[in-house]
């Protein structure tokens, strides 16, 4: 899922100063199962501006929306008749929440309460952890299940560098070491040959590196656009 | 009428107290019962257990004037 | 939470957790004692004083 975090209030209330009118807009989905930006978090939020901002002398209205998804224009359209009374809308969607919001809405700015981080596996009550990039070709295929390149500090493909140290990554002691536990799967299922194939460089540019990306599904698409 | 009063009772700190209702809050009950005196200007939230309690009720107290909360469980 | 608080500007001493069992009447009485005693060397809670008059419960 994509997981994000609450930016600290101080940051928060730098980004919304000289706002008298403020809407803590959430999103019902992926931020909520990460308890970042869903509508518990927004009462917390809200309730923490109208608190600050009134022991700071400059008491702002803070009001409320969750959607069930930010990134839907179907789910975003109902706030429209609301939002002229707001000065600013803070969203604690992902990136692409806020981004919609503003594309939707050109009378008023929507800022970020959280910094977007990851596609990560909440691997326990409270953690989380990076498990994907989007690179944009999935080659898990041949890693036996386990990516090197959201989980490598440095994105090796051809086993771990010099550093792999009993299964620990040189780079942070509490991460482990990505070749090693691909290498352990492999032994695992009686298949390390396959590893011992060079693979040839990645095509980077299915990600990042070949720009902004974008996916045309035709089939989809309704007739008339 | 007035002649009994403490000095502090010019500041008589409002207090929420969130009980659990199979601990606290019946202990609470239980210092009614044997006349116990503790400060009247305690509010008691009675909770299925103090583990329900989450940071926005909280929050909201404080915002509604509250002086000081204590979850007891 | 106390940190939450401190966030916002209020002591974090505002907020106390204590733990008791369902016959410890005394030890209930003696916490509630102890945070009133607590919270009025801190002051009232600074939020009310801009908020008028509409905490009479
Ligand atoms: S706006 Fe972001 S957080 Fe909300 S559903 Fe869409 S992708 Fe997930
Ligand atoms: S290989 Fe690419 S798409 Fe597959 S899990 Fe790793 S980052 Fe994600």
């Amino acid at each position: 899922m994509i997981v994000g975090e609450r930016k600290p209030l101080s940051e928060i209330m730098e980004l919304l100063s000289g706002a008298q009118k403020v809407l803590v807009a959430g999103c019902g989905t992926c931020v909520t199962v990460c308890f970042a930006g869903g509508e518990k978090e927004v009462g917390i939020l809200a309730s923490e501006l109208r608190m600050k901002s009134k022991l700071d002398d400059h008491p702002m209205e803070v009001e409320e929306a969750t959607v069930q998804r930010q990134c839907e224009w179907e789910y975003i359209d109902p706030l429209l008749e609301r939002l002229d009374e707001y000065d600013v809308v803070l969203s604690l969607a992902c990136g692409i929440g806020v981004q919609a919001m503003n594309e939707r809405f050109s009378g008023v700015v929507t800022l970020p309460g959280i910094n977007t981080t990851s596609l990560s596996l909440p691997v326990e009550q409270g953690i989380w952890e990076e498990r994907c990039q989007a690179c944009g070709d999935c080659l898990l295929g041949t890693t036996f299940g386990i990516c090197p390149i959201a989980r490598c500090s440095k994105q090796l493909l051809n086993g771990p560098c010099g550093g792999s140290q009993e299964g620990v990554c040189e780079v942070d002691s509490d991460t482990p070491c990505v070749w090693q536990l691909i290498w352990d799967r492999a032994i695992e299922f009686d298949q390390v040959k396959r590893l011992l194939d060079i693979q040839s460089p990645k095509n980077w540019s299915l990600s990042r590196d070949g720009g902004p990306r974008k996916i045309v599904r035709e089939d989809l698409q309704l007739e008339s656009e | 009428m007035s002649n009994g009063l403490r000095s502090e009772r010019a500041f008589d700190p409002k207090i929420v107290a969130f009980c659990c209702r199979h601990c606290a809050y019946a202990a609470a009950d239980l210092a009614g019962a044997m006349r116990l005196r503790y400060p009247h200007s305690v509010r008691i939230v009675d909770v299925p257990c103090s583990g329900r309690v989450d940071p926005l009720e909280m929050l909201r107290a404080f915002e509604r004037g509250v002086d000081g909360l204590l979850v007891a469980g | 939470m106390s940190s939450l608080l401190e966030e916002i500007g209020l002591e974090r001493e505002r907020i106390e957790m204590v733990n008791m069992s369902s016959a410890m009447a005394v030890q209930f009485a003696q916490a509630v004692e102890n945070m009133t005693q607590r919270v009025r060397e801190l002051g009232p809670n600074p939020l009310q004083a801009t908020r008028g008059s509409d905490n009479e419960e």
